[in-house]
């Protein structure tokens, strides 16, 4: 009977110790991030049959349970990710929406400067120095445009290193979770099916950091392995194998880095399914607000040096001659796939008649095997096209004009970008103040008309964008109330994605987080009860001594 | 429910944060005087005020160019009042050299007068602007325009060219009128045109010859009549630029109130929300702290 109370009183001490010690270990990770709250499971022993019925044994551990649910985990996730996500896009838009909407330093003061620079000239043609002044502030815009674009391209470049950056990450924590699922997975078995509480907690963790840099899908195994997919379903970590990411080349463009998945030695660019996270914020950014930003401003250098030089090369110069071309301007780029197997080369140039209707989308031009056909990169979406393509009759469509020579085999794709490099490459062809051709053509020189000074300077009002529906300074507004609302929807939808966060957190929290007010109670309760349990020990033994006493006289 | 202790922390340094990042953009804001600091403030706005800049500088230089074209028009009508009273004096003259009381050698002195007014008023239709281009060349402003090429015999070699400058949106003026207009296309009375240094020569050569004639008096006063419609019609030109002027300015005006209304701070407002922020932030960091102390373990 005695050792049976000792006995009852030795389990006690046991489950108390165990239940202290759980609580030091919650208070000690009270502020480690991902720790997930744990908490020993007491259950009753076994009782012992007498004659007098089932006489209890005391108490024992069941096992130390990982306070946790999987679906709030998850939308800690997705959460997570998303708020990342648009974090980087509002600060990287940010960016290039106040390089280029700077009062001083963006487009606008600079078409404004030219533009009262011709005017300067149209009140006094004959005037050296009025027409110096209008090549100083043609090179000022030129330089302008160059300085924008170079600030636009340097950001290009920061997300291509980025790019590889992230992967690099990304590749780090798939392999650390492919390790800690051999690990979980290897204790598992050796814990007869006692799960490694901490070791999850690791996994958690990394898997949460990998949440941050893209949006993944994770599936437990029955072995405690965790397989985790990105994209449209590639597997990132497959039990305890990780497929690492890797940065290629573009296939149009070796200038532009691409991410692609390494899957049993075969390569797969996934660029386009990747979302969420970092990874994909930087991928959109690129997508979505850079590149339409480098392509708008250069449409801007395009019509505005286009028009100029059709005004331009219909007056004459101060000395009587007709007037040359002012600005240079650079051809669409165009490249071919590096997949393709044709000789057919394809050469685009500006529809000089239908500047109005050129746009600020790249395009791929692809071949069926008999007809060819465009497609606007942004979208996807047909673009119908006339002409046939051969030098007498080329194709045209929004402000181009495209010709194809040699042969081209089906599934050869070419990309167009027509109005990329315009900034750019944009110059001024002009350097002798005489050349300004601000005169009517006439038979003789006529340095004192302005007449084409007059109808140059009203290009600045010309509604010559935009199929007609704006002017150059308009076309600018359009590009920064665009850039304007890009980034001010990233900026709220990470406000909004931060208070989810927030609120994922907190309900994560909520089941599994440490509470150090609870732990104090909890470690008060056991400390007492670890106290009254040694008292039974004490009873036990006083019993004892009574009944050896008893015996012994 | 229970709440997790980091949890507690991270929430109150979080609206901490939250509340410091607005006490920031309204201090920016505060500072530079502007509502719209960054394009993503309201990007509408932003697209507005690049229309509305584009426009008023637009409008400035109307007005600049309004300048340019008073100053010359007024010199320009200077320069044609020197002609008319050089050509009144002549006038004068003419009188009294028809009067039969003059004598051959009279009329001779009379006639060095006339020449000397004539070569007055060629200088004057040579007159050079401030930038020293041809007042009545046409667009030759960098050619002499008029000259004796003969005894007796003038040329123009100016064109007929007149400048049209921009001084409003959908509004061009002319900013002088060439010297064909002024000094060559005068009517002669019959059908014909005679030019006013011809007139002049003429009137010298009749004088010389001691035979005045009444019809170069018609002719003077012809001439006359010209120069004075010429006049008017520059000064007509001075009214018009002068609405003008009165439009660009009240259209100014109003763009400025415009782009003030879209782009400039309410002090009031903002200086109240910064107060406002600032009570906030205060009152999340002194909870913060209040919150943070409470813990069982202090009393343990």
């Amino acid at each position: 009977m005695a050792v049976g109370l000792l006995g009852t009183a030795v389990s006690g001490l046991q489950a108390f110790q165990r239940s202290l010690s759980v609580a030091g270990h919650n208070i000690s990770n009270a502020n480690t991030e991902g720790y997930t709250r744990q908490r020993v499971e007491l259950g009753t022993r076994q009782p012992s049959f007498t004659g007098q019925g089932y006489i209890g044994n005391g108490v024992h551990v069941e096992g130390v349970r990982r306070m946790f649910d999987q679906f709030v985990v998850d939308r800690l996730r997705e959460t997570s990710s998303s708020t990342s996500q648009y974090e980087t896009l509002f600060q990287f838009s940010g960016r290039v929406s106040d390089i280029l909407g700077d009062a001083d330093a963006g487009l606008s003061a600079g078409l404004e400067s030219f533009f009262d620079a011709v005017q300067t000239v149209a009140d006094d043609p004959a005037s050296i120095p009025a027409r110096q002044l209008l090549l100083s502030e043609s090179d000022s815009l030129v330089a302008r445009f160059h300085n924008l674009d170079s600030q636009l391209k340097s950001i290009g470049a920061e997300i291509d290193a980025n790019l590889g950056n992230i992967v690099t990450e990304i590749n780090g924590l798939s392999a650390a979770i492919a390790d800690t699922n051999k690990n979980i997975a290897e204790a598992t078995s050796q814990g007869s099916g006692e799960t490694p509480n901490d070791l999850l907690d690791k996994r958690d963790q990394m898997v949460n950091r990998l949440s941050e840099l893209v949006f993944v899908r994770t599936v437990e195994q029955d072995d405690g392995a965790l397989n985790v997919f990105v994209g449209s379903g590639q597997s990132l970590v497959t039990g305890f194998l990780a497929s690492p990411l890797q940065t290629v080349v573009n296939d149009f463009d070796s200038s532009r880095t691409e991410v692609a998945i390494v899957n049993s030695g075969a390569t797969a660019v996934i660029s386009e399914s990747l979302t969420g996270g970092k990874l994909g914020a930087v991928l959109d950014f690129r997508d979505q607000v850079l590149t339409p930003a480098e392509n708008s401003l250069g449409r801007i250098a395009v019509s505005l040096a286009s028009e100029f030089n059709r005004q331009h090369t219909l007056g004459m110069d101060f000395d009587g001659a007709p007037g040359l071309d002012y600005f240079s301007i650079t051809s669409p780029q165009t490249a071919a796939s590096t997949g393709n197997t044709g000789a057919a080369t394809v050469s685009a140039s500006f529809d000089t008649a239908n500047m109005a209707s050129l746009t600020t989308d790249d395009y791929v031009l692809s071949f069926g095997g008999a007809a060819w056909s465009l497609n606007r990169l942004s979208d996807n979406q047909a673009v119908a096209m006339t002409g046939s393509g051969s030098a007498a009759d080329p194709f045209v469509v929004d402000g181009l004009s495209i010709e194809i020579a040699g042969g081209a085999v089906a599934g050869d794709r070419f990309q167009i970008r027509p109005t990329r490099s315009g900034s750019f490459a944009m110059g001024l062809l002009i350097n002798n103040p005489r050349e300004i051709a601000a005169a009517a053509p006439a038979a003789a020189a006529a340095p004192g008309d302005n007449s084409n000074a007059l109808l140059l300077a009203g290009l600045q009002s010309g509604q010559t964008m935009e199929n007609g529906s704006t002017n150059f300074q308009g076309a600018y507004g359009q590009l920064i109330s665009k850039l304007g609302t890009q980034t001010f929807s990233a900026q709220v939808t990470a406000e909004a994605q931060g208070a989810l966060l927030l609120q994922a957190q907190e309900s994560r929290d909520t089941l599994s987080g440490v509470n150090l007010d609870e732990e104090a109670a909890d470690l008060i309760r056991f400390q007492q009860a670890y106290q009254a349990i040694a008292q039974v020990i004490s009873v036990a033994d006083s019993t004892f001594q009574t009944l050896l006493n008893a015996v012994g006289r | 429910m229970r709440i997790g202790t980091l949890h507690m922390f991270r929430q109150g340094i979080s609206s901490i944060l939250d509340q410091q990042s607005r006490l920031l953009k309204t201090q920016n804001q505060l500072a530079v005087g502007k509502r719209i600091v960054n394009p993503s403030d309201d990007p509408t706005g932003s697209a507005q005020l690049i229309g509305l800049s584009e426009t008023s500088k637009t409008t400035a230089q109307f007005q600049r160019n309004i300048l340019a074209v008073r100053t010359r028009l007024e010199l320009q009508d200077g320069v044609l009042g020197s002609v008319g009273d050089a050509l009144q004096r002549v006038r004068e003259l003419t009188v009294s050299a028809l009067n039969d009381t003059n004598g051959a050698d009279e009329r001779i002195a009379i006639a060095a007068e006339v020449r000397q007014l004539a070569n007055n008023a060629m200088g004057l239709a040579n007159h050079k602007d401030g930038n020293g281009q041809y007042m009545f060349a046409g667009f030759q402003v960098l050619t002499v325009p008029f000259s004796e090429t003969a005894p007796g015999v003038f040329s123009y070699a100016g064109d007929q060219g007149q400048r049209q400058i921009q001084i409003g949106p959908a509004r061009q003026l002319a900013d002088g009128d060439s010297g064909q207009a002024v000094f060559m296309d005068i009517a002669d009375g019959s059908g014909g045109f005679e030019d006013i240094f011809t007139t002049l020569e003429n009137l010298a050569t009749d004088l010389e010859a001691n035979a005045p004639n009444d019809s170069s008096l018609d002719q003077l006063d012809r001439t006359m009549d010209h120069l004075l419609r010429a006049r008017a019609s520059a000064g007509a030109r001075l009214n018009a630029l002068e609405s003008q002027e009165n439009i660009n300015g009240a259209l100014l005006v109003q763009l400025e109130q415009t782009r003030s209304t879209i782009e400039d701070l309410d002090y009031a407002e903002a200086a109240t929300r910064l107060s406002q922020e600032s009570v906030i932030l205060q009152a999340a960091q002194q909870s913060f702290v209040k919150v943070q102390n409470l813990n069982l373990f202090n009393f343990l």
